[in-house]
């Protein structure tokens, strides 16, 4: 064999590890992608879209807005405090409720409630304008409420 | 000193880097270039390594866990022997860090040091700005406490403005939907590994072209760069004025190194470490959260903007910014460094110094955010009682518990997100205060509902009085000429 057949030979073998090792890494890169992104489809994770117990009804006292905090739907044991999150919850009637998130809609910020100025104030507009709607869910009765997530709270 | 002489030779008999290292130590510089305005570029580089050995300090400590990290910060303030001191060096590291890229951007810039051929190193550089900023923001957040906690919710809040792939990229953000434990475990991640290597990567690049370009020579105006002649141009005042590095050159930067160190580590002393403030629990909403110093202007823009400009400014803003940075060697890559001959440059930085200096400034005292103790807290001053009716003073009552001071200052205490009221009454007639309490208008919400008539008539009372002495309220030209004897009621034929 003649020194040019044994580097085209070797010039090939280099070409043929290079595509061996371009489709592991492919294969390889399938689940590490799938790792990566895993959480940009967490809203399919059905726990996310569990109710949530906001506690009995007797504590929303008709035409009075209160604060509720309720645990998250997917909790790992090293959440520490922030397994809890916070809503607003405002009775209207006897027979009707709403309820906010924490998060303004304006740009996520806590939102905070004052009742003798009726105004909420978040980090830059005290308006009522400001809070998102959660779902509602009476239950039992009407004698507790329950609320969910949405899966874009900001 | 010999058998230190023969280690080394020994080492290099192996590593064979000497002769390399002395090469490039000893590289000649254009003579002028041995200058205190280049030493930023160092000067940056400098406070990077301290933060890399900050931070593998405080990693010794610290728990990266949702429900242990602000737990591990208060044992490394109060319980590890000068934790708190390595906690400041870290801290204020990272504003260090920002200031001298920043001041290094702008040096860069005006010395015309994106043109020809050093385009990629540029380019390279807002990179490297834009991966400081990240490792700022993402340090941040591993603080963990009240402001972390909230000022990812904004960041999270931001980018699910981006369309349709916004709330992907929250989810990514966040680790899920809510913030929680997988939140900081992937900020610590970025911050720890993914970002730093990406830096150490692009610092290797960016110095590896200074030292194979050179240094940028010093910007003579009517010294005009062209490409088919500047490289030639360069290397003959290479070899006219050059100087080599080491010794020439390099003592400034050491010594600015040694003076930023030094600058470095008496703030830290003196200031101490940034928080940790409150623990990071969503259901404390009693909180006024905030950005450290280098996202304040972003804070106060954001504060002030109208509803219908944030998403297009969130969006397009940096977008237009930064591809204007990237494209900058492209757009003026020939032609004049000198600043002296470039004023639109000069005042360009000029205009985005005044623009950013003016939110930040405005962001630290927050005008637009009501002051909600005020209320409770500041009396109304004693010149607005005297002398005044018994509904006059009922209208203070209602004006103090309705939490009117809380927006709207008096003897300039109380809230600024209002005007203050002391002349109200000059510039407003009787009707016009009735509509505006009632209605409101502007970021005043409506009272209509939560005052009654009688409550409205003592605060409109008490707000009639408030106008400086000597001078008459505002009164209502058309209300007199009806209410005159024999005037025509609206709508009567003439």
């Amino acid at each position: 064999m003649t020194l040019r057949e044994n580097m085209t030979r070797r010039a090939l073998l280099v070409k043929l590890g290079i595509v061996f090792n371009a489709c592991v890494a492919a294969l390889l890169a399938i689940p590490i992608l799938r790792y990566l992104l895993s959480p940009a489809v967490a809203g399919g994770k059905s726990s996310y879209r569990n109710w949530l117990s906001l506690g009995s009804v007797e504590q929303f006292p008709e035409g009075q807005t209160r604060f509720a905090t309720f645990t998250n739907p997917d909790v790992q044991p090293w959440d520490g405090k922030t397994a809890q999150s916070a809503c607003w919850v405002r009775r209207i009637d006897a027979t009707r409720l709403q309820v906010f998130a924490i998060n303004c809609a304006h740009l996520g910020g806590p939102v905070r409630w004052f009742p003798d100025s009726s105004f909420a104030r978040v980090m830059a507009e005290p308006t009522t304008k400001t809070a998102r709607a959660l779902p509602v869910l009476p239950s039992e009765g009407f004698s507790s409420i329950r609320t969910r997530l949405k899966m874009e709270p900001y | 000193m010999r058998l230190i002489s023969q280690l080394a030779q020994w080492f290099d008999a192996r590593v064979q880097l000497a002769s390399a290292i002395r090469d490039t130590a000893e590289h000649p510089v254009p003579r002028q270039t041995a200058s205190w305005f280049y030493v930023f570029g160092s000067g940056a580089l400098v406070i990077f390594m301290m933060q890399v050995v900050t931070g593998i300090l405080l990693a010794f400590v610290y728990v990266p866990s949702a429900g242990e990290a602000w737990n591990s910060l208060q044992t490394l303030n109060h319980s590890i022997t000068l934790g708190w001191y390595i906690r400041a060096l870290h801290g204020w590291g990272s504003n260090f860090m920002v200031a001298v890229v920043l001041i290094h951007m702008v040096q860069v810039f005006l010395f015309g040091a994106y043109k020809f051929p050093r385009e990629l190193t540029w380019i390279v550089g807002v990179f490297l700005l834009l991966m400081t900023l990240g490792m700022a923001f993402s340090g941040q957040v591993l603080r963990f406490d009240q402001d972390a906690f909230w000022g990812i919710g904004i960041g999270a809040s931001i980018s699910s403005r981006v369309p349709i792939l916004g709330p992907w990229i929250v989810h990514l953000l966040l680790g899920g939907p809510i913030i929680a434990g997988a939140t900081l475990s992937r900020f610590f991640a970025l911050h720890v590994f993914a970002i730093p290597a990406l830096l150490l990567g692009l610092v290797g690049l960016h110095l590896l072209m200074v030292l194979k370009l050179g240094i940028n020579e010093w910007p003579m105006p009517g010294r005009i760069v062209r490409k088919a002649t500047y490289e030639e141009e360069y290397q003959e005042l290479v070899k006219k004025d050059g100087v080599p590095f080491v010794p020439s050159a390099v003592w400034k930067d050491i010594f600015f190194a040694g003076f930023l160190l030094l600058l470095l580590a008496l703030v830290a002393a003196y200031y101490g470490p940034f928080g940790p403030s409150g623990r990071p629990d969503p259901t404390i909403i009693q909180t006024a959260p905030r950005p450290d110093y280098f996202f304040l202007w972003l804070y106060a823009l954001l504060s002030l903007l109208p509803p219908q400009m944030e998403t297009p400014a969130l969006l397009i803003g940096p977008v237009v910014a930064i591809a204007f940075l990237l494209l900058l060697p492209f757009l003026a890559g020939e032609g004049e460094k000198s600043w002296r001959r470039r004023p639109v440059a000069v005042l360009g930085i000029a205009l985005v110094g005044v623009i950013l200096g003016t939110f930040t400034s405005l962001a630290g005292h927050a005008p637009w955010s009501p002051v909600m103790d005020a209320w409770s807290g500041d009396p109304v001053p004693k010149q607005f009682l005297e002398n005044r009716s018994a509904l006059e003073r009922q209208g203070v009552l209602v004006f103090q518990l309705k939490q009117c001071r809380n927006c709207h200052s008096l003897g300039e205490i109380g809230g600024k997100r209002g005007p203050a009221l002391d002349s109200v009454a000059v510039v407003q007639t009787r009707d016009q205060l009735v509509r505006q309490v009632i209605q409101g208008g502007g970021n005043m919400p409506a009272y209509g509902k939560n005052l009654s008539p009688a409550e409205t008539a003592a605060l409109v009372a008490f707000l009639e009085t408030l106008h400086p002495q000597g001078q008459s309220p505002a009164r209502n030209a058309s209300r007199a000429l009806a209410n005159q004897p024999g005037a025509a009621s609206p709508g009567t034929p003439r």
